[in-house]
Parts: C-alpha cells; sequence; structure tokens
C-alpha cells in the first residue's frame, strides 16, 4: 500500500487538473514530434512519500534512460521521463528515422533525442500549467542519464529541493507503437501553496466554485 | 545564391532536424551552436542571413543573445526566428520586442520552418 498524504480537495483538484491539461497537450506535441499515434495516460496525481516513488514506476528492465529538467519559477519540482532501455533505444531510432534496431547503445545524438523528448513533453505540461494558473514556469536545460531502477529514488532526491520526505507526483504513461516510458512531474509540497495563489489570482477563487458544485450532485 | 543561416539551439538532435529540413531548399546551414557565447562569436564571424534561435540555452537565455546581436551589430540585416518549445504569450512578445522576427514553437512542421523562411527572405 502507497503511503500518502492527504490534500484537500482543492489540492487534490488542481493536481488532477495539471495532469489532465498537460497530458492532453503532451500527447498533441508527441504526436507531432514522432509523426505517430501516441497514448498518454495519467496513472497517479497524489502527494507521496519519495520512498514510495520506485513502488510506483513499473519497469520491466533493469536499465532505464531518465531525462530531467528542473523547474524554474515560483514552484520549486522537476521533471523527467524514464523509460526501459530497449524503448529508448527505439525511441532514438524513431526520432531520428533510422530502421527499427539501429541503435544499440547511447551516443551523444541519441542522448539529444531523449533529451528534445523530455523537453517536448515536459514544456506541454509547463506551458499547460502556465495558461491554467497565469504563471511563468520555464525548465532548465535536460540531462539524461542511464541508470538502474534501484537508483530512481536517489535520482529524484538528488533533482528536488523539498523540506519534507512528500512530493507532489503526476505520474502519466506513454506508448508510441513499442515504446513505453513514463513522465513523471515532480512539485515540492511548498509549491501548493503558491500554485493555489495563483490559481486564485487568475481565476478568483473558480476553482473553490467549482468544487463546491461538485459536491452538490 | 543561397541564403546562410546560422542555427543555436543545445539540442544536436534539434540542429540535425533543423539542418536537415533548411537545406531541402536554397539555404545553406553556415554554421551551428548550442550555446550563446558560440553563437554571437559565430554571428560575427559568419553574418548569416538568417538565425533560428532556441531560448532554452546553457549560461544565458536565446533572447539574451537576440539583445546582444543587436548591441553588437546595430545596423544588421540578419533575420532572427525564435524556435523554442515555450510558448507563453509573454516570451514572444519579449523575443519580439527584442529583434526576433518571427515565433516557431517546437514541436513543428517540416513546412512551417520553410514557409517562415520563405517570408523573411
Amino acid at each position: 500500500m502507497i503511503e500518502k498524504l492527504n490534500l484537500t480537495n482543492e489540492q487534490e483538484k488542481i493536481i488532477k487538473k495539471v495532469g489532465e491539461i498537460g497530458a492532453e497537450n503532451a500527447t498533441i506535441a508527441l504526436s507531432k514530434l514522432t509523426g505517430r499515434e501516441v497514448t498518454l495516460k495519467v496513472t497517479d496525481a497524489q502527494a507521496i512519500s519519495m520512498e514510495e516513488i520506485p513502488n510506483i514506476i513499473e519497469m520491466v528492465e533493469d536499465t532505464i534512460f531518465s531525462a530531467y529538467t528542473p523547474i524554474l519559477g515560483i514552484l520549486s519540482g522537476s521533471m523527467m521521463i524514464l523509460t526501459p532501455r530497449t524503448s529508448g533505444y527505439m525511441l532514438i531510432d524513431m526520432l531520428n528515422g533510422n530502421p527499427p534496431n539501429t541503435t544499440k547503445y547511447l551516443d551523444r545524438m541519441g542522448e539529444s533525442a531523449l533529451e528534445e523528448t523530455q523537453n517536448i513533453i515536459g514544456n506541454a505540461y509547463l506551458n499547460a500549467m502556465n495558461d491554467f494558473m497565469g504563471t511563468m514556469l520555464i525548465p532548465a536545460v535536460p540531462r539524461v542519464a542511464s541508470i538502474y531502477k534501484n537508483d530512481v529514488n536517489a535520482l529524484i532526491r538528488s533533482r528536488i529541493k523539498t523540506s519534507t520526505d512528500y512530493v507532489v507526483t503526476i505520474k502519466t504513461d506513454f506508448t508510441i507503437e513499442n515504446v513505453t516510458g513514463i513522465f513523471i512531474l515532480l512539485l515540492a509540497m511548498e509549491s501548493l501553496d503558491p500554485m493555489m495563489k495563483a490559481l486564485t489570482e487568475r481565476i478568483g477563487g473558480g476553482i473553490m466554485k467549482f468544487n463546491r458544485r461538485e459536491v452538490k450532485k | 545564391m543561397a541564403k546562410k543561416v546560422l542555427i543555436v539551439d543545445d539540442s544536436a538532435f534539434m540542429r540535425k532536424l533543423l539542418r536537415d529540413i533548411i537545406e531541402t531548399r536554397n539555404y545553406k546551414v553556415v554554421g551551428e551552436a548550442g550555446d550563446g557565447s558560440k553563437a554571437l562569436k559565430l554571428y560575427i564571424q559568419l553574418k548569416p542571413d538568417i538565425v533560428t534561435m532556441d531560448i532554452i540555452l546553457p549560461n544565458k537565455t536565446g533572447i539574451e543573445i537576440v539583445k546582444e546581436i543587436n548591441k553588437v551589430d546595430k545596423d544588421n540585416n540578419t533575420k532572427i526566428v525564435m524556435v523554442t518549445a515555450l510558448g507563453q504569450r509573454q516570451l514572444v512578445m519579449e523575443a519580439l520586442q527584442a529583434g526576433a522576427k518571427e515565433y516557431i514553437t517546437k514541436p513543428f512542421e517540416k513546412d512551417r520552418i520553410l514557409e517562415v523562411l520563405k517570408r523573411l527572405e
């Protein structure tokens, strides 16, 4: 059982909304980048202990590629895609227009293709959040690492500054033909207040009204 | 004569993609830069007709580089096209005010790049 933190209705609503609109934007962007049909599905949107993150990431291979980007702006967070090594190679071939099974190791051009994928998906989320909340969040330059799946936790801890052990986690699974991967948006718990404030300023408490309407149903 | 293009993007993958698209028409990619310092150096050295400029780059942003280009070369006729994954209206305005002529959001269609380059001729 995943250890999670109870959030208020408003906080939960915002996190889910960010996931929904981000995935919608990212679907369009990733499809345009690869020229293929893509499926993105938000499979987790909650505040969980960082220790639990490996438990929500189901990777079929021990070695995974990670492309990560810190978020700059009023929120403290990080975004990353994680993909099993085999899927990573297939994605690199797809993006470079190579025949399947061309890529056998991760070279600089392959890293760059994965960084660009992270850049495109991450920005689709940030653009959606900026539109939704009226914020000005931008990504830093993305980086790629090849890691063992057991090291995901250490990677995440090194990429996010937070005073608690919990992080807001929005996990989206993506599929492009045989390529599978995960996009994770992680926000420090301290980011919830600026998010609520930005939203309140943006829509004058509209989210609260939205919640009340839902409760009546 | 082919117009000279300088590509500024920290992603080697994106630089190759842009080069492959741009060189399908009568343009010659004369240089590629992955960061701001190299971009400025190549700009001065190569005097390109067109620059494609990313925004998120190591050390300084693409918008800062556009401002620097305009500072070091006040009479330049170079057309700068921002090519970036960032789509915020505020950034688009800032880039255009700094002197960029066009703003393309990644990911882009091949035709969009060629259409913009043609418009700038």
